[in-house]
């Protein structure tokens, strides 16, 4: 591909000096675009539906709105993320001098995320998805000077309009077979579709919707368009963006289209399942922090996916009850996946500017100059990781729960999936770990690996300030997700379209109704806390007691003070893992090596080089495109350029309409 | 009102009987493979004189240290502690067990080994970096397998709460021999070997810097600090070997509701086990030889299968049964 291919996006690199108005104008339309959407989004919660319909504003069916509990959920998580991204724009542009396209098209940006899942007939909802994926592909073309950026962009267009086109064929066919049209509210009416259309239907919308959310096969636009899109709309796009698809999935496949076979959520938890362990072997090993975020988003929406295939089979087990817990797994895994990558987007985006590169092998000390963004970004990993006292531990503790009282079931199918389910969980969950500990540990702690990252500059007060509000609501979700009780309540109300006493009770203490088994992160974090203070009073008073020298120089098994190359860095943290799984992760590596005399005894230079590809790029990718080219040419070889040919070709395509209008 | 009083109050009886037995359990088994090496040993108090000697030595700051490498010791001993607090040790449940859940269990193991991981990255040196790095390749497949192999006893007792899990292994003893239960205790042996930092994974007495992944970590600590970090890997060794005692063979443990006395039986009880399956490790270690670090993941991985395998059993046969 060239790479100057001209693109009318953007106003070029050079800053002016109004430019700043701009920016300011961007950051505060997106945040309050943010808190109005919280403020419609909690009335959608909290029981009153909104509705609103103007024929006049879009084409041939008009502009139509409406939502439901589910609506809600969505649209409160997408307009937190707008605040605290919002907040970082003004920033983040200012540092970077971005083009004036990007900072008009933020709120757009957040505009088209919101009205997503407020469309109420199929043919609104698709054009404001359609709106949302060209909005943000010029947000991902920014900085299309770069050519990574500009391939990112490429890849990104290409991949959501395949998946668009999925999406439009099915849901065109569903709009057609629903009497009102109607997306929201509408659900129960879509009668007279033969099985096989059906399921047809689901697998194209599903494979159309699981791709916006970095899923397996359809998901290298993930980890390329996240990394280089600007910080902020890196955020947005992880934190918000890719939850629309799992908005897809549950508004169309499983309200939409069910009741369902088992063998949907069968596929629906291969999918999640398969997804969470590559993305987290993928964020494993790489360098690039943003990219180690991005394939983090696609793991942890893996998760959820897993999580609402689990919902779906045990509803077509007709076991309400369990199906239940597990919804509410999916809804705060997604929850607390946005608070946490937004966070962790918004630090590492702080690091990346005052360290001035997004390498982890860069990196290091961030700590000592930087300490907000560098404990910004540790409860952010912390969260990632699923463990204890973070925010995504409840999420998977649901998930596990739902699994776990999947019994009794006779279906062989169920019972060689879940535990094989539960074993790709549990593996995603020990790499994630490593990814996290990995991206911490060298990026932000240890010495200083490079000039920028020792002379990084302090987080500027308005950038601490974005930091500490999304590392608040971070934490305060992970100890106390009461809070968030009554959303998870409506929202699964909605989904499953019938009122039922909840089987999961989120207070001080995490109940499953009917089973048995309760959990209290509140309990569990504090004891944790309290704990580790007092050791810690006890321990460094005797050390203050008693002589202690500070400062002394690195023991280090007695070599003299080690250089910062001598460090272990990221490639280096991750090589004996990356090692076990080489068969998924594919390291190339090579070595060059010059040598100063013929006989080649005396070694003048040597030169490593290693990366890292991915085996859907590599293998999978090829297979569809040359099987797409070999079409191309059959269909080449009837275009002959000759004027009768294609009047045979124009008959023969009028006697078929005829037939089949007839 | 005894039984109240015993309900809240187990959670700190646990924490002080595990907490000053911890030194003992390694003691036994540094004397046991003394003695079998043909060496005379330090005897089996010899954990507390370190404490004690550590506890009173002077502390060396690095100069590049931040505060993770401060406070990593005492977030590892404080998970540690919750642990034996909330778990099965000495009765199956108790006031504090809503924490004893099997996901909060592992996560809580897992973050006392991210914590050490993180001090060791945090002084920049290679050592600490290496043993790091060698640490988390080893407890991203370690921490998954406990998870998997609890899971499978979690699935005939339908619910995911180790003190539950003991009760069920307790009203019918012989679900032990179910083959899925067979299975996870294999699966769980190895694992909690490679978690306890013992043979074939670690050597835990070693003084080789190449070969080391816990000790690696600890390089740069001194005084009162690694003495928390001693104790802590001590109690952790002990808190494993009691699950392995209490998850698969209960015998002896009280329930709330029985008459106080058998409390004391329990703790007894505890103590055998706990000492009995310590010996039987020491004892293994003599004649084991410690794998090549390339190696450790192919015996992780079939323990890993193994559980696997242990949890498609369960499956099967509660199904059916």
């Amino acid at each position: 591909m060239s790479n100057q291919a001209p693109l009318a996006v953007g106003t070029g690199m050079t800053p002016r000096s109004d430019d700043r108005l701009w920016y300011l104008t961007s950051s505060v339309l997106t945040v309050l675009i943010g808190v109005f959407g919280v403020a419609i989004s909690l009335r959608m919660i909290f029981g009153s539906k909104i509705s609103l319909s103007i024929s006049s504003l879009l084409p041939l069916v008009g502009l139509h709105l409406s939502s439901d509990g589910l609506s809600g959920l969505f649209d409160l998580i997408t307009s937190i993320v707008a605040i605290t991204a919002g907040i970082y724009v003004y920033p983040y542009l200012a540092h970077s001098r971005s083009p004036r396209t990007t900072a008009a098209f933020i709120p757009l940006f957040v505009m088209t995320m919101l009205l997503v899942p407020m469309a109420s007939s199929y043919y609104d909802f698709l054009f404001f998805w359609e709106a949302m994926a060209l909005v943000s592909a010029v947000l991902v073309l920014a900085n299309h000077t770069k050519t990574e950026a500009l391939k990112a962009g490429m890849w990104y267009i290409f991949m959501s309009q395949v998946g668009f086109a999925m999406i439009l064929g099915s849901l065109a066919y569903l709009s057609a077979h629903s009497p009102t049209g109607l997306l929201i509210g509408g659900s129960g009416a879509l009668k007279g579709i033969p099985t096989l259309t059906k399921n047809i239907i689901f697998v194209f919308s599903f494979f159309g919707f699981a791709s916006k959310s970095g899923q397996l096969p359809l998901h290298s636009w993930l980890p390329k368009a996240h990394p280089e899109a600007p910080t902020p709309v890196s955020a947005l796009m992880s934190a918000a963006m890719v939850n629309l698809g799992i908005y897809g999935i549950i508004r169309v496949d499983i309200k939409g289209l069910g009741p369902a076979p088992i063998w949907w959520g069968v596929l629906i938890i291969t999918i999640g399942a398969t997804t969470a362990v590559y993305s987290a072997l993928h964020s494993l090993v790489s360098s690039d922090i943003k990219r180690l975020l991005a394939w983090s988003t696609g793991e942890n929406m893996g998760i959820v996916i897993c999580a609402l295939g689990t919902f779906e089979v045990l509803k077509s087990a007709h076991n309400l009850n369990i199906a239940q817990v597990a919804l509410a797994g999916a809804i705060l895994q997604l929850m607390g996946h946005s608070l946490f990558k937004s966070l962790g987007f918004i630090s590492a985006g702080s690091v990346i500017a005052s360290a001035g590169t997004r390498s982890l092998d860069s990196m290091g000390g961030i700590i000592h100059r930087n300490p907000i963004s560098a404990v910004g970004f540790s409860i952010a990993a912390l969260g990632a990781t699923g463990l204890p006292l973070g925010a995504g531990f409840v999420g998977e503790w649901l998930l596990l729960q739902s699994l776990i009282h999947t019994l009794p079931t006779r279906s062989t199918v169920l019972n060689v999936l879940m535990p094989s389910a539960v074993g790709l969980l549990a593996l995603t969950f020990g790499l994630a770990v490593a990814a996290m500990t990995k991206a911490f540990g060298v990026g932000m702690l240890s010495r200083p690996r490079s000039r920028g990252a020792a002379e990084s500059a302090e987080t500027p007060p308005w950038e601490a300030f974005t930091i500490s509000i999304a590392t608040l609501l971070c934490i305060g979700f992970s100890f106390n997700p009461a809070f968030v009780s009554k959303i998870v309540r409506s929202a699964s109300q909605a989904t499953l379209g019938v009122r039922t006493k909840g089987s999961v009770s989120i207070l001080s203490h995490i109940t499953l109704r009917g089973v048995g088994g309760s959990i209290s992160p509140l309990n569990l974090g504090l004891s944790v806390v309290i704990g580790a203070i007092l050791f810690a009073s006890i321990t460094e008073w005797r050390i203050r007691k008693k002589s202690r020298q500070l400062d002394v120089p690195l023991w280090a098994c007695g070599s003299s003070q080690p250089s910062s190359k001598m460090q272990y860095n990221a490639v280096a943290f991750a090589q004996p893992l990356e090692r076990i799984f080489n068969l998924v992760v594919a390291t190339q590596e090579s070595l060059g090596t010059e040598h100063a005399d013929s006989d080649m005894l005396i070694l003048q230079s040597a030169s490593y080089e290693r990366s890292n590809s991915d085996i859907f790029e590599t293998r999978f990718f090829p297979v569809v495109a040359r099987a797409m080219s070999n079409l191309s040419r059959l269909v080449q070889k009837g275009h002959s350029g000759k004027i009768r040919n294609y009047l045979i070709y124009g008959a023969i395509g009028f006697i078929i309409v005829l037939v089949v209008a007839r | 009102m005894s039984r109240n009083f015993i309900f809240s109050g187990l959670p700190v009886l646990q924490l002080i009987m595990l907490g000053l037995l911890a030194p003992i359990v390694s003691g036994v088994a540094r004397q046991i493979s003394a003695k079998l090496e043909g060496r005379q040993g330090a005897g089996v108090l010899q954990p507390y004189r370190e404490l004690k000697k550590l506890f009173q030595k002077e502390t060396l700051e690095p100069s590049t240290k931040s505060i993770f490498f401060t406070f990593a010791p005492y977030v590892l001993a404080s998970t540690t502690a919750v642990i034996s607090m909330a778990g099965p040790f000495l009765a199956t449940e108790n006031s504090f067990s809503s924490s004893s859940d099997l996901l909060s269990v592992v996560g809580l193991l897992f973050l006392g080994n991210i914590a050490v991981a993180l001090a060791g990255l945090d002084t920049g040196t290679s050592f600490g970096g290496m043993g790091a790095s060698r640490e988390l390749t080893v407890s991203s497949l370690v921490e998954p397998t406990i998870l998997v192999a609890i899971f499978a006893l979690s699935i005939p007792a339908h619910s995911s709460n180790l003190g539950a899990i003991a009760a069920i292994s307790l009203s019918k003893p012989n679900l032990i021999f179910a083959p899925g239960s067979l299975l996870a205790l294999a699966a769980f042996v190895v694992v909690v070997l490679a978690e306890a930092k013992r043979f074939p994974v670690d050597n835990p007495s070693t003084h080789l810097e190449l070969t080391m992944i816990h000790e690696a970590m600890l390089l740069e600590y001194s005084g009162p600090r690694l003495a928390v970090i001693e104790w802590a890997s001590s109690l952790r060794l002990t808190i494993l070997l009691g699950l392995i005692a209490n998850l698969f063979f209960p015998i002896g443990l009280f329930r709330v509701g029985q008459a106080p006395i058998l409390l004391l039986v329990s703790c007894l009880a505890f103590l055998i086990k706990v000492l009995l399956l310590g010996s039987i490790l020491s004892l293994a270690e003599v004649f084991m030889a410690k794998l090549r670090l390339f190696r450790v993941p192919e015996l992780l991985a079939s323990s890993f299968i193994l559980a696997l395998l242990s949890v498609v059993t369960s499956y099967f046969f509660t199904a059916t049964r």
